[in-house]
């Protein structure tokens, strides 16, 4: 069951209900001070080079957490140390640990695959496959080996939790590279809820879309937030302040980013405390 | 000379160049037809395809041997050389160091690049005594068809390696994002997105692999003989007018422009699906 809040905000539901697929013997129960995602004291490098380091950030099973910084100083590659993506460049080397729902994802018996599909990603430009929309969502689905009898009732519910089902209910077979932009990105969205993911890494997933597509993207996650995990890269300080509960700002300016203030949304934009953030906003409200 | 002038005169030459490649494809075409004439008027085209018979000096014309051994050593080659071209394109793409996958596209360009002779030379002198120690007489439809899978090889393994080399970045980091394995990745979505340039790549091997004439003379022992085992020797329809051609005079020589003209429709019937095949939008 892809877990989708239709009616508002509810009190803490018990996060493992509609028995998702995917085992997860240490997930943490509702309370929501215990980091669902924890990253300590990360950095990555690749090929001897620092891109980020030392960077500590809790995230919350029901938060939007949102990270923000200036273009190169690490934020994508940050996303890729969670789901372990990093580790398809050969180079590329990651320090500290990273645990998802306490289990080390480098620990023993940790395995990217598995992790994958606890770790939903978003990219920055659609990429849907070139194929029909279907196939687009099936493909994951017999990857992963599910039963075919379910295909299309998970199809139908992703579909739906991406708020893109009325919309190609009619025309499943369509390639997807014929859809919108907007389109495409929500599918994507589908494409990484039918695993039936617990975090959702999103990397600024509205920055190559129209003003009316970005709305609806964030009216999504908004949606999504009661039962995921998320954070979301963003340069889009006025999108950080409307859907996030809690910001980062990742700098780094001709050297390895750092995680430079960390808080809750309104105190961060009301009150920043780094001069590099006081200055980072300030020239990004310019 | 002034832009617009400079742009006329270029037009104008790639207009005439294109032209006179046109004129001339045509021209060959009915160079043929004219040629092959007097065979097909005098015999009808019926007995050329019904009988299994060929012997000019006994006014047998029967091509379907030919026919039958030039479709076969084709086939068994596409058939060898489509899996292999496909499978190292994708070794070379996902599995391969970049060094070695660089060492090896050079390889492969060096390959497409030798000329068929020393493709038939190498099939006279090291192929055939080694089918001969197992089943004599070593020239024969099996030499014919694994010259030919060498040589069509680095067609299809070329054209493979740059639709694969198409699928977009994003797509396959897309692609790892959701927990598929390398295998998943290659099998789910890079060869079903380049089926179809794949596809195109090994029906142009085919039409190459069709008329390729020395390699396959050298090595196909040249008999007219409708095999029944991949040891027994055989003749191709290219076999044919290049062993016939420079003594055939009369009915005899207009019936090698009927070869001729068997393998021009051959060819353009496959290059027609292939560009079929290249247009078609994607879909399903
Ligand atoms: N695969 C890679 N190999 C080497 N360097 C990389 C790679 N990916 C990103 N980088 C470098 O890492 C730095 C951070 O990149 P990125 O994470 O994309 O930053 P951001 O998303 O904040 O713009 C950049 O300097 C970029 O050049
Ligand atoms: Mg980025």
């Amino acid at each position: 069951m892809i877990r989708l809040d239709t009616t508002g905000p509810t009190p803490a539901e018990p996060p493992l209900e509609g028995a998702t697929a995917v085992p997860h013997s240490h997930s943490p129960d509702s309370d929501a001070t215990v980091p669902y995602v924890a990253l300590d004291r990360v950095g990555l490098s690749y090929d001897g080079t620092e891109v980020f380091r030392g960077v500590s950030l809790p995230l919350y099973r029901g938060a939007v957490t949102a990270l923000v910084g200036p273009s190169g100083s690490g934020k994508s590659s940050l996303l890729t140390c969670i789901n372990r993506l990093y580790e398809l460049h050969p180079g590329a080397r990651m320090s500290g640990t990273i645990t998802v729902g306490g289990e080390d994802i480098h620990g023993a018996g940790a395995d990217p695959v598995r992790l994958r599909r606890r770790v939903g990603m978003i990219f920055q430009k659609p990429n849907p496959f070139p194929m029909s929309i279907r196939r687009n969502l099936s493909l994951p689905l017999s990857e992963h080996r599910l039963p075919r009898a379910e295909w299309s009732a998970r199809i139908e519910e992703a579909l739906t939790a991406a708020a893109l089902w009325d919309e190609v209910k009619d025309r499943l077979d369509h390639p997807a590279q014929a859809l919108s932009g907007g389109q495409q990105q929500r599918l994507c969205i589908a494409r990484a809820l039918i695993l039936e993911p617990e975090v959702l890494l999103l990397d600024e997933p509205c920055s190559a879309l129209d003003p009316l597509a970005t709305e609806a993207i964030e009216q999504l996650v908004m949606g999504l937030k009661c039962c995921y995990t998320m954070l979301m890269v963003t340069h889009n300080l006025a999108q950080a302040r409307r859907v996030a509960d809690q910001v980062g700002v990742l700098w780094g300016q001709g050297q390895p980013g750092e995680l430079v203030e960390f808080g809750p949304t309104a105190q961060l934009f009301d009150d920043p405390q780094h001069p590099v953030t006081v200055a980072f906003m300030q020239r990004e409200r310019a | 000379m002034s832009r617009p002038l400079a742009d006329k005169w270029f037009r104008w030459g790639l207009l005439a160049s294109a032209a006179l490649s046109g004129a001339v494809v045509v021209l060959v075409v009915l160079f043929l037809l004219v040629a092959s004439w007097p065979a097909l008027a005098d015999l009808g085209p019926g007995r050329y395809l019904t009988d299994t018979r060929w012997y000019p000096s006994g006014g047998l014309w029967g091509m379907s041997a030919m026919i039958v051994g030039t479709l076969l050593s084709t086939l068994g080659a596409v058939l060898l050389a489509a899996p292999l071209g496909i499978l190292s394109a994708v070794f070379c793409h996902y599995y391969a160091p970049a060094r070695m996958a660089t060492l090896y596209r050079r390889l492969v360009e060096l390959l497409a690049g030798i000329p068929s002779v020393v493709y038939g030379l190498w099939g006279l002198v090291v192929l055939v005594p080694i089918i001969a120690r197992w089943h004599p007489p070593g020239t024969s439809l099996l030499a014919a068809i694994l010259v030919l899978t060498l040589m069509i090889l680095p067609t299809v393994a070329l054209v493979a390696d740059s639709a694969l080399g198409q699928l977009p970045g994003s797509q396959v980091a897309g692609a790892y994002a959701l927990g598929l394995s390398r295998a998943g990745v290659i099998w789910r979505i890079a060869v079903p997105a380049a089926r179809r340039a794949l596809a195109t790549g090994t029906l142009l091997a085919t039409a190459r692999a069709i008329g390729e004439t020395m390699a396959v003379l050298m090595v196909c022992g040249g008999v007219v003989n409708l095999p029944t085992s991949l040891f027994e020797p055989i003749r191709t329809l290219t076999a044919n007018i290049a062993l016939e051609m420079s003594y055939a005079e009369g009915l005899h020589r207009s019936s090698l422009f009927v070869t001729g003209l068997v393998l021009v429709l051959a060819v353009v019937t496959l290059v027609t699906v292939a560009d079929r095949l290249g247009e078609e939008p994607t879909g399903g």
